[in-house]
């Protein structure tokens, strides 16, 4: 970039993990800002509060002016421009944009997918389970066979029928209650809207109740991992890396054990006949960030910056900011080769990983921060990451059928007032439902205190909290209707 | 003699008044000079002929290099 625009970059760079609070004390220091912030991870909270403050600035003028490549996106797609502007009207942000399918066929559609072992399937002469009793079965004929699979596939340590880390995003285990009572089942934020737009909250449903009784009877039946309900991101890896879950959660399951050896499990009918899966949030418009990266109140140059941040929304550059590219390089693994589309135009093809970790290959060399990668790029500007385009395809085939929702809940921008309101519910009720979740699934006790549940979950302020969900995802529709 | 103090907290008062505005009146022309400048988009064409620098504050992984400019894309 150095040498492409003749613009050297003053970094300061933060350990990701300890970037929030940093980043925090560094906007603290009013006068003595940088530029900007690259990889900002601004939450609508954050942007609200410090565009209040001056610190960050507008950049609706600076896009118009300076910024072709961004432009161009948000002409494509005026939902974005739209999903970036704050409830005062101004843009106070460059957006992150992956798009990896649409609708119900974005990559984010699911992100707690169960991978099921197909070749312990194999083994004992068992067929995929379809529904929530043959997928006890299954786990049963796991633990049950246990000493042989161990003997069988060299497996270090006792074999683990099911794992999940409770709460905790794609590695929680949801998706399998779906065949329960109205077929929510649960999402992350547990929000989910009904086709006739009425924003719900999946925990207050009968049929999470009888989902999560039937999670706890597993568990009483020696087929859960007992470290589900507290175990970390890398006891579960590392338990996955000796090969022994029948049955986890996760994005993609190599970065956990490997594709080859499991399968996904399809949608599994109730005991009443439901067979739904609930798509994530968010997840219409595929990937969006909308906090990236922003200019501060002590940027000189806005125009400089503002058309220097536009060269990371390339077509060209922001699959290599995204993905961590490099290409020709000789001393550092690449992650593309430069090839040529049909039509001969430089195109960076995606080289083999081979059985690299997807997450740690990209994280070595990815950049991130302000970029568009959208549909219409794939096979132009680059290909698909194999690693997406098998996600991608085993989705499609295994719960494309079975996404019936008509709705998401979309990615709205809410005032700072009604930001504040929702972080204090979340605080609240969130961690309240989550809570009572991970406890009800291990030690049983919800069919008892379900009545209490829903009194407290009351008083703490869920019909309000439910009526500003409600009334953003209205104005949302209403936006949608009129861009048409 | 009382008048003489009134007139001279009078002239500070005014003083001030005036001070506060035309501050007031630089920042806000400054700020409309950041989200809005003159500088014509030509101006920003890279390569640029002479080198210039911004600042950014970013984020890592533990895992990599915290200076990313050693990164092969910068």
């Amino acid at each position: 970039m150095e040498e492409q625009t003749n613009v050297h970059i003053d970094w300061t760079c933060f350990v990701s993990d300890q970037f929030s609070d940093k980043k925090n004390l560094a906007l603290a220091q009013f006068g003595n800002l940088p530029d900007g912030l690259f990889n900002a991870g601004m939450s609508d909270y954050d942007l609200l509060r410090y565009a209040k403050q001056g610190i960050i600035i507008p950049l609706e003028n600076l896009i118009d002016k300076y910024m072709p490549n961004l432009q161009a996106v948000f002409e494509k797609y005026p939902e974005y421009r739209t999903m970036c502007t704050a409830p005062d009207g101004h843009i106070y942000s460059f957006p992150w944009i992956e798009q990896l399918g649409a609708g119900k066929e974005a990559i984010q559609a699911i992100g707690d997918v169960p991978y099921i072992n197909k070749k312990w399937l194999d083994y004992l002469g068992l067929e995929i389970p379809t529904t929530t009793d043959e997928l006890e079965q299954v786990l049963i004929q796991f633990r049950d066979h246990a000493d042989e699979l161990e003997k069988e596939f060299s497996i270090e340590g006792d074999v683990i029928p099911m794992s999940f880390i409770i709460n905790n995003g794609d590695q929680d285990p949801a998706i399998l209650i779906n065949g329960f009572g109205e077929g929510y089942g649960d999402t992350g934020d547990h929000f989910a809207v009904t086709d006739e737009g009425k924003v719900i909250y999946t925990t207050v449903q009968e049929g999470y109740k009888e989902g999560i009784e039937w999670l706890h009877k597993l568990v009483t039946e020696d087929l859960v991992d007992p470290e589900a309900f507290t175990q970390e991101w890398s006891t579960y890896v590392a338990k996955g890396k000796n090969h022994r879950y029948g049955l986890c959660f996760t994005w993609d399951i190599a970065n956990i054990d490997n594709n080859e050896d499991y399968v996904m499990l399809p949608a599994l009918t109730g005991p009443n006949g439901m067979r739904n899966i609930t798509r994530q949030n968010n997840s219409e418009t595929s990937g969006f960030d909308r906090g990236r990266c922003v200019l501060t109140s002590s940027c000189r140059n806005t125009a400089l910056a503002a058309a220097w941040i536009d060269q990371m929304y390339a077509p060209l550059q922001s699959p290599q900011n995204n993905w961590g590219g490099t290409y020709g390089e000789k001393d550092s693994f690449n992650i593309f080769e430069l090839s040529t589309n049909k039509d001969g135009g430089k195109m960076l093809k995606h080289m083999d990983l081979g059985t690299q970790s997807p997450v740690e290959v990209r994280e070595a060399q990815s950049v991130n921060g302000p970029l568009a990668v959208l549909n219409e790029y794939y096979d132009v500007y680059v290909t698909q990451p194999e690693d997406a385009k098998w996600r991608l395809d085993n989705m499609h085939e295994t719960y494309l059928q079975d996404m019936n929702s008509k709705y998401v809940y979309p990615n709205v921008f809410m005032s700072i007032d009604d930001t504040n309101k929702v972080s204090q519910y979340d605080t609240d009720i969130k961690k309240y439902a989550e809570q009572k979740k991970a406890d009800w699934i291990l030690n049983g006790g919800i069919e008892k205190e379900w009545d209490s549940y829903l009194k407290k979950m009351e008083q703490y302020g869920l019909s309000d909290y439910l009526s500003i969900k409600q009334k953003y995802f209205d104005e949302y529709q209403k936006s949608l209707s009129e861009e048409k | 003699m009382k008048k003489r103090k009134v007139n001279a907290l009078l002239a500070i008062v005014l003083s001030l008044t005036m001070l506060v505005g035309v501050t007031g009146c630089g920042k806000e022309q400054q700020l409309e000079a950041e989200i809005n400048p003159d500088t014509p988009a030509t101006e920003v064409q890279f390569p640029l002929k002479e080198t210039a620098e911004l600042s950014f504050i970013t984020s890592a992984p533990a895992t990599s290099t915290q200076e990313p400019n050693e990164r092969v894309i910068f």
